[in-house]
């Protein structure tokens, strides 16, 4: 009886942990959560623009986004915009680390996935889909609505008594 | 380390604030106590801005008459930004009708001066300012004529060494708001982080304790 269940037990471990090599590819890049991606409306013949989200790593090991690419642009980069004394800043980044069940906040102002160069200018409303390369090199594909800056920024209670 | 971060800028910051010597006669800020340094500071006294030539949407444009008659809200920065100028500029496109409906009888406007004329030029910059608001006066002009305005606001800046003909190079700019009178003098500077609600509040103190 226990011979035979470990005989039928074996092929299935054997299978469980073939899956979970497969999956180990995806498994890191689902180590991040991507949340709330949008990309900021470009006004108009703007050089560039900028994608926002937020990341969090519920694993136990920090992660690294070393690189985003998206089509229709000459070159898409990480950088983070830094205000030191009154000056502003971009300062390319050659890597953004989440910390182990942490969070990083792309936002305007500061981390951000920078779009340079786009071939034809966005409309409000369409989607772009980036791809983000992690620090294993497992990707991830991130859709992001293209959104105007005030609404995408809205209700973070800066327009108190402001109604339009 | 970090006291000394901290002293620096706190040093130049008394520095250019008690640099020139307020005269109490004729020193309409002579007095004032802004009610939030981090909102609005004021310098010792009115800091003219010289009159030289800028580039308008309509041609030639001297300081004099871009801010004759008008209390003006500038920014200086450039339209290839990808990140803090839209960011700054939308903030903008909400404090201009919110000063306008809390101070009617006061004319008041937004000038975006770019230091990047090299990319920006005035019919760019006239449909880049107008996607957020329609309003918005930009301008330029020829590099000296930039820095003599930056140069008397104190507005730094810092073009990125690149190519002739590259278009990717950044720009390091300041990221205040400059408040400028009608005579075309700056009366105050107002640092980001910039939060429209307490800068619509702030101004109309302002106004009501020195320019009426």
């Amino acid at each position: 009886m226990n011979k035979m269940m470990t005989a039928a037990g074996r092929p299935l471990a054997t299978l469980l942990f073939a899956g979970s090599l497969l999956l180990g590819g995806a498994a890191q890049a689902a180590d991040l959560d991507v949340i709330d991606p949008w990309v900021a409306l470009a006004p108009p013949g703007a050089h560039a623009t900028a994608a926002f989200m937020e990341f969090h790593n519920p694993g136990d090991q920090p992660v690294d986004v070393v690189a985003a690419g998206a089509d229709g642009f000459q070159a898409v980069e990480l950088h983070r915009s830094v205000n030191e004394n009154g000056m502003h800043r971009m300062i390319q980044q050659e890597r953004i680390t989440v910390p182990a069940g942490g969070a990083v906040h792309l936002a305007p102002g500061g981390y951000h996935v920078m779009l340079i160069g786009a071939e034809r200018e966005l409309e409000e409303g369409e989607v772009l889909t980036l791809e983000l390369t992690l620090g294993g090199g497992s990707r991830l594909s991130v859709d992001a609505p293209v959104k105007r800056r005030e609404q995408a920024m809205g209700g973070h209670g800066h327009e108190h008594g402001h109604d339009h | 380390m970090r006291s000394s971060r901290i002293l620096l800028p706190l040093m130049l910051a008394m520095l250019w604030l008690g640099g020139c010597q307020p005269d109490s006669g004729d020193n309409l800020l002579y007095g004032y106590q802004t009610p939030d340094p981090l909102v609005l500071r004021t310098p010792a006294a009115p800091v003219p801005v010289p009159d030289v030539t800028l580039a308008g949407v309509d041609g030639e444009r001297s300081t004099t008459a871009l801010f004759a008659d008008r209390w003006t809200l500038l920014y200086v920065g450039y339209s290839y930004c990808p990140d803090i100028c839209p960011t700054e500029l939308g903030q903008l496109s909400r404090i201009l009708p919110a000063l306008q409906e809390r101070m009617p009888e006061v004319p008041w406007q937004v000038v975006f001066l770019s230091v990047d004329p090299e990319r920006d030029t005035p019919a760019h910059l006239e449909k880049y300012t107008a996607f957020f608001a329609e309003e918005f006066v930009p301008v330029t002009g020829s590099r000296r004529a930039i820095d003599r305005v930056t140069g008397a606001v104190k507005a730094g800046y810092r073009i990125e060494p690149h190519e002739a003909g590259e278009v990717t190079y950044n720009v390091d700019h300041d990221t205040s708001f400059r408040l400028i009178d009608p005579a075309g003098r700056m009366l105050a500077l107002l640092p980001g982080p910039h939060d429209p609600a307490a800068i619509v509040d702030t101004l109309e103190n302002f106004m009501s304790e020195v320019s009426r």
